[in-house]
């Protein structure tokens, strides 16, 4: 069974002007997200895994399911080393 | 470069950036633009976002380096994210308020901030001022200590709610901390608008209309309240004028935004009566009148001043302290007396001022740095002490004495 992403509940997090910008309160520390990462950061809900969520954004973005996948692969492994992200299931 | 011609530049490039005149305007740009040690001087106003969107939208026509946006982007991403964080927590408080039925002001900052900079992330924020009704206050303070801020202003007191509400109301406003992970937020519960004491008092702030024509705002996902457009206005122009003395840039340009976004939908007449006396109305002129200086004659509203601000209303040399105090980083005590005395718009007002420091037990109420209450005989000297102290302090430090 495919594993469900999370946002970590202590992110707070608002998308200004076209990029996300993610705040770990505990920490302190920031992150800023580009106009894709900000896409997946938003499709986050608790219920999808990443394949879901790349099927979805292979219907946003014009780019071929290889080079999505691998992507959103490194992107994920970032957001879970950041803490920002969580992985259950 | 000195820091004041930084500064000079710095409101020359909001003007430029706003204006309609083509090529004009964008020699203007790049002229000030070309300053060195402009990024630097942008950031410490804290409103690199602000720059930072309008250069990047101008950015290839202007001809600007991208380091310089990047640059900006940097600081404007720790601002976002500090202000996402304080939206967050802001959002939390009103709805515990609207919860408890404790009716709510949201002031400044966050109130209009996406209105007159288009997001969040234009400026830095040091604090949340809530405005509360005077008799909600004890009501208030649960709720903030509920949700674990701390009163700030007296840490160690102890005592029980009714010397809390004594102490308080002295001051009219009370400040509240609270530590979350690695982040602090402030909170400002004022339930008297007090920016620059004693001329608020003498000024009667707290009789004007705070309360009438609300409008709606959201923060976070809470619904809000907010000062109508006029009161919004005309806090803007007190804060600025009494509280800062006229000093600092963030809040003129603030102020000069704000106009820039409402100075045609505001109603003036109406601002006129609600200013009421020739005092205030000489407080709301200078800064309508230093937004004409330094944004141009076409700036939303700012021909307004001429309204406001009547020619005996000035002593000469005057005004131009004034325009000096805008490009000053931060103002001295001295200039601080010296503005709150020079504020009232006649003589008695300005001599009631100086009676005020001088002889009345609030003026100067504490021996300085001991906490210990001042002999009302000796306010006079002690007074006159401080004054003196802080023009030799001045003095030194403008000959780079340590």
């Amino acid at each position: 069974m495919e594993k469900i992403l999370k946002k970590n509940p202590e992110i707070v997090w608002k998308n200004i002007r076209g990029e996300s910008v993610l705040l770990n309160a505990v920490t302190g520390k920031y992150y800023g997200l580009n106009k894709v990462e900000c896409s997946f950061w938003e499709k986050i809900d608790g219920t999808r895994s990443l394949a879901q969520i790349a099927e979805l954004m292979l219907e946003e973005f014009n780019v071929d399911r290889e080079t999505l996948e691998g992507d959103l692969e490194a992107l994920t492994k970032k957001l879970i080393e950041n803490n920002l992200v969580l992985m259950e299931g | 470069m000195k820091k004041s011609s930084l500064n000079q530049k710095i409101l020359a490039l909001v003007s430029a950036l706003h204006s309609d005149c083509g090529a004009v305007a964008d020699q203007s740009l790049r002229d000030a633009l070309s300053t060195p040690g402009l990024v630097d001087a942008i950031k410490k106003t804290g409103m690199a976002g602000y720059f930072c969107a309008l250069l990047d939208e101008n950015r290839k026509r202007l001809g600007i380096a991208p380091s310089v946006i990047e640059e900006l982007k940097v600081s404007t991403r720790r601002t976002a994210a500090k202000n996402v964080f304080y939206e967050a927590q802001c959002a939390r408080l009103l709805c515990s308020f609207s919860s408890r039925g404790i009716p709510h002001i949201l002031l400044k900052g966050l109130s209009y901030m996406e209105d007159v900079f288009g997001d969040i992330s234009a400026r830095t924020m040091s604090d949340i001022d809530l405005l509360i009704r005077p008799d909600d206050r004890l009501r208030a303070l649960e709720v903030l200590l509920e949700e674990s801020y701390a009163v700030y202003f007296i840490p160690l007191f102890q005592g029980p709610k009714e010397d809390f509400h004594k102490l308080t109301d002295l001051i009219g406003e009370a400040h509240f901390v609270k530590k979350s992970g690695a982040l602090t937020i402030n909170i400002d519960l004022h339930w008297k608008l007090r920016p620059g004491y004693p001329m608020s008092d003498y000024l009667h702030l707290d009789k004007l209309p705070w309360w009438e024509n609300t409008t709606s705002v959201v923060i976070g996902d809470a619904p809000a309240k907010r000062l109508s457009p006029d009161m919004q206005f005309l806090h803007l122009a007190l804060h600025l004028g009494l509280h800062h003395q006229y000093t600092g840039l963030r809040w003129f340009i603030e102020f000069c935004l704000f106009l820039k976004r409402y100075g045609h939908e505001l109603a003036w007449d109406n601002i006129n009566a609600l200013a009421g006396s020739k005092d205030c109305r000489k407080l709301v002129g200078i800064c309508l009148k230093l937004a004409e200086d330094y944004m141009g004659a076409s700036w939303p509203g700012v021909a307004q001043w001429k309204n406001f601000l009547s020619a005996d209303a000035l002593l000469p040399g005057e005004y131009p302290l004034y325009r000096h105090c805008v490009l000053r980083d931060s103002r001295s005590r001295f200039a601080s007396y010296l503005c709150m005395a020079l504020f009232p718009a006649t003589i008695r007002g300005r001599m009631e001022m100086i009676r005020h420091f001088l002889f009345d037990p609030e003026g100067v109420s504490f021996w300085h740095g001991t906490g210990k209450k001042l002999p009302k005989g000796l306010q006079i000297f002690y007074g006159l002490y401080i004054v003196g102290r802080q023009m030799f302090a001045g003095r030194r430090a403008a000959s780079g004495k340590p």
